[in-house]
């Protein structure tokens, strides 16, 4: 009972709730501005996910519908669901259970390093439920409603939406507990974690396409394969099998239901239990001696003499700092350039895949479509930009030193500027992601992929700079970790939410002039315009409140 | 030179009067020790001084300059150590000393010049390229202190300078502070130790409750106060009731 009661502390400082609590006694006035806040978010992004993924999944019913496989729509979610939950689980994994600071409290209390890992594992579980809800429940809910199932069919849903980011999470915690142990050491511990993590999901990615591969087969074989029943499903499931049994567990009926179900839960408990077998044995001996760094000893005074005559300007510094702070904090690198990372691997899969996708991504890349293409490719790159919470957590992630930006005699307008050069540099990252994405699949011409990047670029300024105006209009400063100040951080939300209202009216000028029959090039051009002063907005706002807001901030 | 006229300051929306209609004013080449007990408002203060608070009455002026309505000015002939040192733990402390020489716009001849005295002069330089995260306590103090000496500051602003400073970097210290002074410079410093006070100022503001209760030389306090004891006694005698 233990565990228990700490799952229960752990949600309550994960989630704040005894904070919610005594403001919601004493301060309506802030749970209201929260609540407000949240309406917000959520209003931003309704329209995108109703009009772009309720539609994508009620299309893909449909197909499945047509060739007699309607249970697709089931087995893609589940696939795609735990693909998202096994990602960022393990940024969330490797925060939660190694940089929280409430970890020098929890060791030294008698409870069993398993302990602390099951309630660690429960936080992240139940974040991850924020993601898994609204991405596998309509796919229950048109799924089950299409097919006129039972109440027990939903029941059911229920319980598979519940277990669905149990199984990848544990398979994360239970590599991560490994990892950390093997790299706990000492100087270059961070830099082989970095290397680490990308290892594992090249080798987990690696696992799947070798099992994709073992029965190599024409494509005739292939086309008959998908034909038959449940073929597609089952193609689909190689990627992730246990998906498989969550998905007949939902639509094979009878028996086979049952015994399916048993099968995934089973093997969620597994994982359950390999997860506090090795979180028993591991996580002591991963975790202790993390927050010793090395101390170099020689120094070399021409050396020194080089560094000290390094003469930068302002912004330039600025910018410098961010990056160095960013690269060399752990728990900041993996979720800003975690994804950079972890994306081309992705990207990597079908590739490898071979001649399965191949008809389709010639289906995708047909001349005709070279326009749409080509905005994908500049949209991938905005949304990389969008997706790093580098920006958003900008003024956050100084915490309790951003007194030196207000004593320091630079224009708050110039710190900005350095604060947007860095932004724009960490989007850069997404510029080799494009090139490969261009010599591996969409084979585009300098000149295209000149267009591609420019465009990208231009569409990563509207998110940079409207997140950045988020945070500094409300910093959250008065952090003891730095786990807190990106991902308890409300910012990086509605960040993302601003992001998301912005692509969305560019996706409007975009349709909207392409119905009106507009020649490509100028549709382009229009968009980079449009994306250039849609980003010059929050810029000229926060040049105008800049002054005022590093006067009025009390840095604690 | 400092010129603080009628500032007062509260917290929690006047609930906590920290800083109390506050006037004081320092001449250039003076070390001007800022005496009081804990919570006396010595901190609140300063970092009105330094432009970390509003003050929400009153006026403060240095060099000529009003912090309210000149503070890039007054930012750019100041410079400030905090009683608590917060710096950025992931840089080490050479790449945090040519950020703010790069912040303060110093020039590489002078940076560098100024960066070799005053890591041997705190006995800094080998640690100089660790990471700050390794630092103690007195180490980080130290690598503030030096960045804030990088730019020779007319006015030099410290909230408890000695506290957590070994001896040795504490004695060095004070040498600084004359020698800085020496050349028409000045020096503002919090304390509660007396002795420190009793040494090395010129003048010393006594502060108790927001309040300034006395200003002047010691010769002065003393009469002030109509005692002919030590620091220690004037102290108690006027923060006293
Ligand atoms: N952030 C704050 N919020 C509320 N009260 C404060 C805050 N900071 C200081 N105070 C109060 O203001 C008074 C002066 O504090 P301070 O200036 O820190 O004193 P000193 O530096 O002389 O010890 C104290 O009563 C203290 O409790
Ligand atoms: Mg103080």
């Amino acid at each position: 009972m233990r565990l228990w009661t700490l799952i229960k502390q752990q949600l309550n400082v994960a989630f704040s709730l005894s904070a919610l609590r005594w403001y919601a006694r004493h301060d309506r006035k802030k749970i209201a501005g929260g609540i407000a806040i949240a309406a917000v978010v959520i209003a931003s992004l309704v329209p995108l996910y109703f009009s772009v993924y309720l539609k994508f999944l009620e299309a893909v019913f449909f197909a499945g519908l047509n060739i007699g496989q309607p249970e697709i729509l089931l087995t893609l979610t589940l696939v795609f669901t735990s693909f998202v939950v096994f990602f960022i689980g393990i940024a969330f994994v490797m925060s939660t259970f190694y940089f929280s600071r409430d970890l020098s409290l929890l060791v030294p209390l008698p409870v069993t390093p398993g302990e602390i890992v099951g309630a660690k594992f429960a936080v992240v579980l139940v974040q991850e439920y924020l993601l898994v809800v609204p991405l596998l429940l309509p796919a229950i809910i048109i799924y089950g409603l299409h097919m006129g199932a039972g109440i027990a069919f939903f029941l059911a849903g229920l319980v598979v939406l519940l277990l669905v980011p149990v199984l990848p999470l544990a398979v994360v915690s239970a590599v991560t507990l490994l990892l950390m142990r093997v790299t706990n050491l000492g100087r270059y511990k961070d830099f082989l974690r970095l290397v680490g993590m990308v290892l594992l999901v090249v080798f987990l990615l690696g696992i799947n396409v070798l099992v994709t591969k073992l029965a190599p087969m024409a494509q005739e074989e292939m086309l008959a394969l998908l034909l038959e029943e449940e073929g597609l499903t089952r193609f689909i499931a190689r990627l992730f099998p246990p998906a498989l049994l969550a998905a007949r567990a939902l639509t094979a009926g009878g028996a086979a239901s049952v015994l399916n179900f048993l099968g995934y839960l089973a093997l969620n408990l597994a994982g359950v239990a390999l997860t506090k077998f090795l979180g028993e044995r591991l996580f002591y001996r991963g975790l202790i001696g993390g927050e010793e760094v090395s101390a170099r000893k020689s120094v070399s005074l021409s050396r020194l003499e080089r560094k000290m005559a390094k003469v930068s300007s302002p912004a330039a510094a600025i910018a410098a700092r961010e990056i160095k702070l960013l690269v060399r904090t752990p728990i900041y690198l993996f979720n800003s350039i975690g994804i950079l990372v972890i994306v081309p691997v992705a990207l990597l899969l079908p590739l490898l895949m071979g001649d399965a996708v191949d008809p389709l991504l010639a289906i995708f890349l047909q001349p005709g479509n070279r326009f749409f293409v080509n905005l994908a490719g500049a949209a991938f790159i905005a949304i990389m930009g969008a997706f790093t919470p580098a920006s958003s957590s900008s003024f956050s992630r100084e915490g309790k030193q951003f007194w030196l930006s207000q004593v320091i005699p630079v224009p708050p307008a110039v710190q900005i500027r350095g604060k947007i050069l860095y932004s724009l540099l960490l989007c850069l990252l997404a510029v080799p992601l494009v090139i490969l994405l261009s010599v591996f699949f969409t084979k585009w011409s300098p000149l295209e992929l000149l267009l591609v990047i420019v465009l990208g670029l231009c569409g990563c300024l509207p998110p940079v700079t409207s997140s950045l105006l988020i945070d500094l209009l409300r910093p959250y400063l008065d952090w003891d970790n730095p786990q807190r100040a990106i991902k308890q951080n409300m910012n990086v939300v509605l960040g993302m939410a601003a992001a998301a209202l912005c692509f969305w009216l560019l996706y409007l000028l975009g349709k909207y002039l392409y119905g009106a029959g507009l020649p490509e090039y100028r549709i382009y051009a229009a968009l980079a315009i449009a994306a250039l002063l849609l980003g010059y907005i929050p810029y000229l706002v926060m040049l105008q409140i800049a002054d005022r807001r590093y006067r009025d901030i009390v840095s604690p | 030179m400092i010129e603080i006229r009628g500032v007062s300051k509260s917290y929690n929306n006047g609930a906590v009067k920290a800083v109390d209609n506050l006037s004081l004013s320092v001449r250039p080449g003076e070390i001007f020790g800022f005496l009081g007990p804990n919570g006396a408002g010595k901190t609140t203060t300063i970092k009105m001084m330094v432009g970390l608070l509003q003050s929400d009455s009153g006026s403060i002026v240095i060099n000529g300059h009003d912090v309210a309505k000149e503070p890039l000015k007054v930012k750019a002939s100041i410079s400030y150590v905090p009683d608590y040192p917060e710096v950025y733990e992931k840089l080490t402390g050479l790449e945090y000393l040519t950020f703010l020489a790069d912040m303060y716009r110093v020039p590489q001849a002078v940076r560098l010049a100024r960066m070799k005295r005053f890591l041997k002069l705190f006995d800094m330089t080998d640690a100089v390229e660790d990471l700050i995260q390794s630092y103690s306590h007195g180490m980080r103090q130290k690598i503030v202190l030096i960045g804030a000496l990088l730019h020779e500051p007319e006015v030099f602003i410290l909230d408890e300078p000695m506290v957590g400073l070994d001896p040795r970097s504490a004695h060095n210290l004070k040498e600084y502070m004359r020698e800085h002074c020496d050349r028409g410079k000045t020096v503002f410093f919090s304390t509660h130790v007396l002795e420190v006070a009793e040494k090395l100022c010129d003048r010393i503001g006594i502060i108790s409750r927001g309040r300034l209760i006395a200003c002047g030389t010691m010769a002065e306090l003393k009469e002030q106060a109509k005692s002919t004891g030590s620091l220690e006694q004037i102290f108690l005698e006027l923060t006293e009731s």
